[in-house]
């Protein structure tokens, strides 16, 4: 079965003057799904997501919705709606009168509006509430009712740009699994924006990263987490972040090897013969997540290498461990093991189907 | 608190009020007196008369009486004229400001040095142009009417509208108006549902400021209304002057005309308050 797209970003470009906020961006969304804009703040995230509502104007690029290229359209002509990270629910409004704005402003009947607004607050347990205020309401109620009106009027597509910012690290969690609840039972497609790895790893059907008004990498949740494609990817995404330490490659006896300080590390297996003889002699970045390391007491294979912790720091029912390799600092995850103290010397296994090793210049990933 | 600093609150608070009321309560007890108690200094009237209320609408008994030597018109003009040409006159300068404000505060145009210029009507002394507008309302055919002085009062008012709405605008988030936007209303649906909905009470407030202003304005109206258009103020300067010295009328329309605002201030109350408290609007 086709899947249908629904939003497509085209080379999108725009600047603030000398700053280019948005670079040469282009990705698709498809129907239905709920896709994750993320990268730190000021990467460029929230001006794609205006430019795409029609607030801002691209200096360059398309954006097409439903076929439709609307690149020029107001706001209103767009078939969107977006949740800002305020909510910006009406205060002097009801919260019927919230839920009912865009449809008296499409000029629906009455009686259209009220079945279709009492179905909204049904479904976002607003039923209670509907003659309040809304600038009465707490942030989680101003929440619903930012996403009930923008739901109201059946958008296309969905944009929630930072939603559960200024909300209590408690509720958050809640607020998440509703929203990801209302997606899927109401079937929206979502165009979601955050800073947050976590946030965006535990919704989304697909994430782009962005950084610097780049757009590097598109793709499922664990994708990215397994594959990512540069550096700057591999950082964002995981927590404890990623240890990235400079290797050299180098062939020894026909066998190629990553030489980190004074530990060699066969990985003649990752490479194809080419990008192999390219790279030899030549510094490298070597990257290996925390939980992928694996912490030994004893040397058992050719692939564990010796280390000294340098610092514990317990996380609940895991451990982060501090230790250094010869001079690089590295973190390991590991479940809670008494028997590990500060200033021992232990083994690392560095698995070499693990490790993702870049272009030190590029930051790109080699292998 | 202790019990002195909370005296001495009161007396502060106390002292203020006397400051303030004492004339007015001047004007009022001297309303009522009869002709021969007005130049009298104590405050109560020794025999209360309505007489000072009904020559202001009967001006004719006064002739021969009360010192007075000529008529003075009855005030129901006036009072209709001050009603007309305030009223109008502050509904345009609020309309005006408002969309002005909206373009400042949204927009940022026309920059604020140009926002501040809208001042200069009240930085000069009206003295000072008051007669060069008598001479091109002259020429205008504007002298004595209505329109006239409705003109010049929202011209020179209308500053107060942008400033004072400006504030309240500029505290309404956008993200409230553009969140509009996106449920599909358009430009002028937004302003009207959502921005001044949001300034109810900015409105009130520069309405208030800017009719109070008007309501007791004096000089533009004297040199400008002769016959037609002349308003309280004028008309209560006329009571002395050349007529006579016409103490206990003149207090008895003082306090006609104070009514007006007093009744207008009294309707918006609730507006006030939250106007005052600088329209924090949530």
């Amino acid at each position: 079965m086709m899947v249908e797209v629904k939003l497509e970003v085209e080379n999108l470009t725009k600047r603030f003057g000398d700053l280019v906020a948005v670079n040469n961006v282009s990705f698709e969304v498809r129907e239905s799904e709920f896709f994750s804009l993320l990268g730190p703040s000021g990467c460029g995230k929230t001006t794609t997501l205006r430019c795409i509502a029609g607030l801002e104007m691209p200096d360059e690029g398309k954006i097409i919705i439903k076929g439709r290229d609307v690149t020029t359209l107001p706001p209103q002509q767009r078939g969107i709606s977006l949740v800002f990270q305020e909510f910006a629910v009406f205060p002097h409004m009801t919260v019927y009168e919230n839920l009912a704005f865009g449809l008296r402003v499409r000029k629906f009947s009455r009686d259209e509006i009220r079945k279709k607004v009492l179905a909204i607050a049904e479904s976002l347990h607003l039923t209670d509430q509907l003659e309040v205020k809304a600038g009465r309401l707490g942030l989680s109620e101003q929440q619903r009712i930012a996403l009930g009106r923008s739901i109201a009027v059946e958008p296309e597509i969905l944009l929630l740009d930072e939603p559960l910012t200024l909300v209590d690290a408690k509720i958050k969690e809640s607020m998440r699994r509703e929203l990801r609840r209302l997606q899927k039972e109401l079937n929206i497609t979502i165009l979601y924006v955050t800073h947050d790895q976590l946030e965006a790893m535990m919704m989304s059907d697909r994430i782009a990263v962005m950084n610097a008004g780049r757009l590097l990498q598109v793709g499922a949740p664990m994708e990215i987490y397994e594959n990512p494609q540069n550096v700057f990817v591999a950082r964002f995404i995981g927590s404890p972040t990623i240890n990235i330490l400079c290797a050299k490659l180098e062939r020894e006896n026909g066998m190629l090897k990553l030489i980190i300080n004074d530990v060699k590390l066969d990985v003649s297996g990752k490479f194809s013969k080419e990008v192999g003889e390219k790279y030899v002699g030549r510094s490298v970045l070597l990257g290996i997540r925390p939980e992928d390391l694996l912490i030994l007491k004893e040397k058992e294979s050719k692939y564990d290498v010796k280390c000294k912790v340098d610092m514990i720091e317990l996380l609940g029912n895991r451990m982060e461990v501090h230790m250094r390799l010869g001079k690089e600092l590295v973190r390991a995850l590991t479940l809670i093991r008494f028997d590990i103290r500060e200033g021992d010397e232990i083994f690392l296994r560095l698995y070499p189907e693990k490790i993702y090793i870049f272009d030190k210049e590029t930051e790109e990933r080699i292998v | 608190m202790s019990i002195v600093t909370k005296a001495l609150k009161y007396i502060c608070v106390g002292i203020f009020l006397l400051w303030i009321l004492v004339p007015v309560a001047w004007m009022v007890c001297l309303a009522f007196k009869s002709y021969p108690e007005w130049r009298v200094a104590y405050f109560f009237p020794k025999d209360p008369t309505l007489s000072n209320f009904i020559i202001l609408f009967e001006p004719k008994r006064i002739i021969g009486m009360m010192g007075a030597t000529a008529i003075v018109d009855p005030v129901t003009l006036p009072l209709i004229n001050s009603l007309i040409v305030v009223g109008i006159s502050t509904v345009i300068a609020v309309f005006i400001g408002f969309f002005t404000a909206y373009g400042a505060s949204r927009y940022n145009s026309p920059g604020p040095f140009s926002l501040f210029f809208t001042l200069l009507t009240r930085m000069l002394p009206p003295a000072t142009f008051v007669t060069p507008i008598m001479v091109y309302y002259s020429n205008l055919k504007l002298l004595d009417t209505h329109l006239g002085l409705i003109l010049l009062y929202a011209a020179v008012t209308v500053t107060y509208g942008i400033w004072i709405l400006k504030g309240f605008i500029d505290n309404i988030p956008r993200e409230w108006e553009e969140a509009a936007l996106l449920e599909g209303a358009t430009h002028s649906q937004v302003i009207f549902r959502v921005t001044l909905p949001l300034i109810k009470s900015g409105l009130v407030v520069s309405g208030l400021f800017i009719f109070l202003l008007n309501w007791a304005e004096l000089l533009f109206a004297l040199v400008l209304t002769n016959v037609n258009a002349v308003t309280l103020p004028v008309h209560i300067s006329k009571y002395v002057g050349a007529v006579g010295q016409l103490y206990g009328p003149q207090a008895a329309l003082g306090i006609i005309s104070s009514l007006v605002p007093l009744i207008v201030g009294y309707m918006i109350q609730k507006h006030l308050v939250t106007a005052f408290t600088f329209g924090m609007v949530r």
